[in-house]
């Protein structure tokens, strides 16, 4: 019996839990009654000039460095205006390599003598702006000079020690060879090396001095995206062979002049070295226009955080010189300044706009009046409403406009300042509504 | 058998307080009412009192008297709608567990104790409403909903108590309680790309208290017939708002409510239930509004119950019923009423020299709400199990 029981009891069970997932989806949707929803509520938008949301507007520069790229540039009079050199150190020569002898064995060879080289280049030929063939220069550095902070005037720029070039634009050089390099016939063009330029290289000292790479045809500009030098060799085991011998790039970098003449009134985002915009934001408590809102909501509209739904700056585009025109999309962030008495060293808080940025594309910046970029920054300025003198958070009120990578190229994005007449503005979208009640 | 009352006494406590909305008529005034009615007197048309037999009914408190062992029932209600209003169609679904009880016998006094959990008010319901707003001169949709979840439960204790063979009384002191909370939404869509725009939200709750007190009696004058009656009284009910609820509260005035109900034998195996119900509702300042009232609610039932079909020396007693009743509370101005018919079954699934009893009850129904231009009409399950034993 107590078998019947407990089977009993089971199907019971079973019965009650079948039926509870049979019927647990709740829908309880209805469009018939919308007529009924006792609550009305408007929808109105608010734009504020720039000058009623936010103040203290600053560039600052100098976040990153040429060398941090994955491309170089190679420039010549582009566009007028912009030169630009390679410079590439190299490791130091092998000292052996593994050879074939005469009867066929594998041996090492410590006696290497070059007799000549080769300094192979790649461009990337969709971003490289360039009619037809290039004739290219390669010399030999005879200064040092620090990767991190060459620029065109100064070799080395590091805190103490700032040693300008003896020729600004990375010079003077030992000329070394001349390549003509074809678009339509591939990517690469090839320095032929004869053993004098190869024994140039040879010290240690001197191959970290490296090379410097120029256009000599003017009014182009190449995207370079490796430099390899391959040795010539022949083995004292096997004199009657050749081997080529690769030696890696130690470093690269370019240089460029002249850097890029921006109007202080500019906001200006990128390049390299990078660029931000920092501002500091003071939202107004209410808003009493523009008479379109205020006649649907009423004015002075307070400004509360459960009413507003979007908050986006919108910047307006400005075409930069045409030397750093973008030809690529660009990636801007929005981020908080932590500690602006710090800058322009302050570190940053997390993203407001997402960890990839707001795309724009490169045609943005071609003309000259201004196109509409939307940074989404809803959730801070409802962070920034919710920070009242009777709950007073600690939400940080400076921001900074900057490449999502940093450095992310030579071209930089542009946008017109506070005083002009595409200035940025806040564009806030509000919805005010009746309370809901219980009757 | 403890594990299988632990079990279920885990079901009864952790279960949802028995209120789900799949009604439009939900959304006006207290909601739509719920009566803590098993499967057996939802198959049987019953307002809830006078059937024959013992049950553990919060609307009959007297009706536990009879009861010879500890007995727990739950009961759950799944419910498909169809609505129209004009030439617009709709569908909801959702399930409640209207009632869940649990009665332990007192033999040394001659009666039993109760406990039941039962449903008032259904007020789970959503509005839903499309537009547009002008926003920077481009014309942009939008979707307005409002949604009301929660709803009033009625706890009960009662005491059943024999006097004599023929008559029995059973009074039952309860609380309401439950919670609302109403969430208004209006979201914009399609927006211009690149703008990202949040849903607007205002939500308020709140916080239902209020007491009920009912008395019963039933009466066997003859063997074959049973007649019995309940009057419950409430006290206001009070919503207060929740901490951060803006919206104010409310006191509503509840009725009294009288039920009566009687079964008699018609064959030895024919048992007919007939009841009526009424609850005279009143406007009142700060409640509910004379507009939203129906005027006094009237609900008449009755059923068929025969209980002579056994399977392997079980009783499956087959039902059917109908009944009418008024909603209390006006849709579009209108006065609604709810008609249905039901039929059901019963299954015992254990025999009867077995100590441990245990069963299933289930109905269906077809019903219709009219108010209107408003109609309803919905199928309704109720499954109810119940096991008793020491």
């Amino acid at each position: 019996m107590a078998t019947r029981v407990k089977r009993s009891v089971v199907v019971g069970l079973l019965f009650l839990g079948s039926g509870s997932l049979m019927a647990c989806r709740e829908d309880l949707t209805s469009s018939l009654g919308g007529d009924l929803i006792p609550v009305s509520a408007v929808t109105v938008e608010g734009r504020l000039p720039f000058s009623e949301f936010a103040e203290d507007l600053q560039v600052w520069e100098g976040y990153g460095t040429a060398v941090q790229l994955p491309t170089a540039i190679v420039a010549r009079d582009y566009e007028g205006l912009l030169d630009a050199h390679t410079l590439v150190s190299w490791f130091g020569y092998p000292t052996s390599a593994s050879v074939r002898d005469t009867l066929g064995s594998t041996r090492t060879d410590t006696v290497l003598t070059f007799v000549g080289g080769k300094v192979v280049a790649r461009f990337d030929t969709l971003s490289s702006v360039v009619d037809g063939p290039t004739t290219l220069a390669l010399g030999a550095l005879e200064t040092e000079w620090d990767p991190g902070s060459v620029t065109w005037t100064l070799a080395v720029d590091s805190v103490g020690d700032r040693r300008p070039w003896p020729e600004e634009g990375a010079g003077p050089v030992m000329p070394l060879s001349t390549a003509e390099w074809d678009p339509a016939a591939g990517d690469s063009v090839v320095f032929e090396i004869d053993s004098v330029g190869v024994a140039l290289w040879a010290d240690t000292a001197t191959a970290k001095r490296g090379a410097r790479l120029d256009a000599v045809t003017e009014g182009v500009r190449l995207d370079l995206r490796s430099v390899s030098l391959s040795l010539i060799t022949r083995p004292s085991i096997n004199p009657d062979t050749l081997v080529n011998l690769t030696v890696s790039a130690r470093s690269r970098t370019f240089v460029y002049d002249p850097p890029p003449d921006v109007s202080e009134e500019s906001i200006i985002v990128g390049g390299v070295p990078a660029r931000r915009t920092v501002f500091s934001m003071s939202l107004p408590r209410e808003l009493d226009g523009p008479p379109e809102l205020c006649a649907k909501v009423g004015c002075p509209l307070a400004l509360k955080p459960k009413s507003l739904i979007s908050a986006s700056l919108i910047l307006r585009t400005h075409a930069p010189p045409a030397a750093f025109q973008p030809t690529d999309s660009l990636r801007l962030d929005v981020r908080p300044v932590l500690e602006p008495s710090r800058l322009p060293k302050s570190p940053l808080g997390f993203s407001l706009v997402g960890p990839l940025g707001v795309v724009v594309p490169p045609g943005h910046f071609a003309g000259e009046a201004g196109l509409d970029v939307v940074l989404p920054l809803g959730a801070y300025v409802e962070q920034l409403l919710a920070d009242t003198s009777e709950a007073p958070t600690d939400v940080p009120r400076t921001l900074a406009l900057l490449s999502s990578f940093e450095p992310l190229s030579l071209y930089f994005a542009s946008f017109y300042g506070p005083g002009s007449p595409y200035a940025p503005e806040l564009r806030l979208i509000l919805t005010v509504g009746g309370e809901v009640g219980i009757r | 058998m403890n594990r299988v009352f632990a079990v279920l006494l885990l079901v009864f406590v952790s279960a949802p307080q028995g209120l789900a909305g799949q009604s439009l008529l939900g959304s006006r005034g207290l909601g739509l009412p719920i009566e803590p009615l098993d499967a057996r007197s939802r198959a049987l048309g019953s307002v809830g009192v006078g059937l024959l037999g013992p049950a553990l009914l919060p609307t009959d408190p007297a009706s536990a008297a009879g009861m010879a062992f500890p007995a727990l029932e739950i009961t759950l209600q799944p419910q498909w709608t169809e609505g129209t209003m004009g030439e617009e169609t709709d569908h909801t679904q959702g399930t409640r567990f209207p009632v869940m009880g649990f009665s332990y016998p007192v033999y040394s006094l001659g009666g039993a104790v109760t406990l039941t959990m039962g449903g008032f008010m259904d007020q789970r319901w959503e509005l839903r409403r499309e537009s547009t707003t002008e926003l920077g001169g481009t014309t942009v949709p939008l979707v307005e909903e409002l949604r009301s979840e929660g709803g009033v439960t009625t706890v009960r204790l009662g005491w059943a108590q024999r006097l004599g063979e023929d008559l029995a009384i059973g009074v039952g002191f309860g609380s309401q309680a439950g919670s609302v909370s109403r969430t208004f939404t209006r979201t914009l869509i399609d927006t211009e790309p690149g703008l990202e725009v949040i849903p607007y939200q205002v939500r308020s709750e709140w916080q239902y208290s209020g007491l009920s007190a009912t008395l019963g009696a039933r009466w066997d004058p003859v063997d074959f017939l049973r007649l019995a009656g309940t009057a419950t009284w409430s006290s206001s009910l009070k919503a207060d708002p929740s901490e951060g609820t803006e919206g104010d509260g409310a006191e509503f005035e509840l009725p009294m409510e009288l039920r009566l109900g009687a079964s008699g034998l018609l064959t030895p195996n024919l048992i007919m239930n007939l009841g009526l119900a009424y609850a005279g509702w009143s406007h009142s300042a700060g409640g509910l509004r004379e507009e939203d009232l129906a005027g006094p609610v009237w609900s008449f039932g009755g059923g068929l119950e025969w209980t002579g079909t056994e399977l392997r020396s079980r009783r499956i007693p087959l039902r059917v019923g109908a009944r009418k009743s008024d909603l209390p509370f006006r849709f579009a101005g209108e006065d609604p009423i709810e008609t249905l018919l039901a039929g059901g079954i019963g299954i015992n699934l254990t025999r009867p020299q077995d100590l441990l009893a245990g069963g299933v009850d289930m109905a269906v129904e077809r019903g219709r709400r009219e108010a209107g231009s408003l109609v309803e009409t919905f199928w309704r399950g109720t499954l109810t199990i119940r096991i008793a034993s020491w």
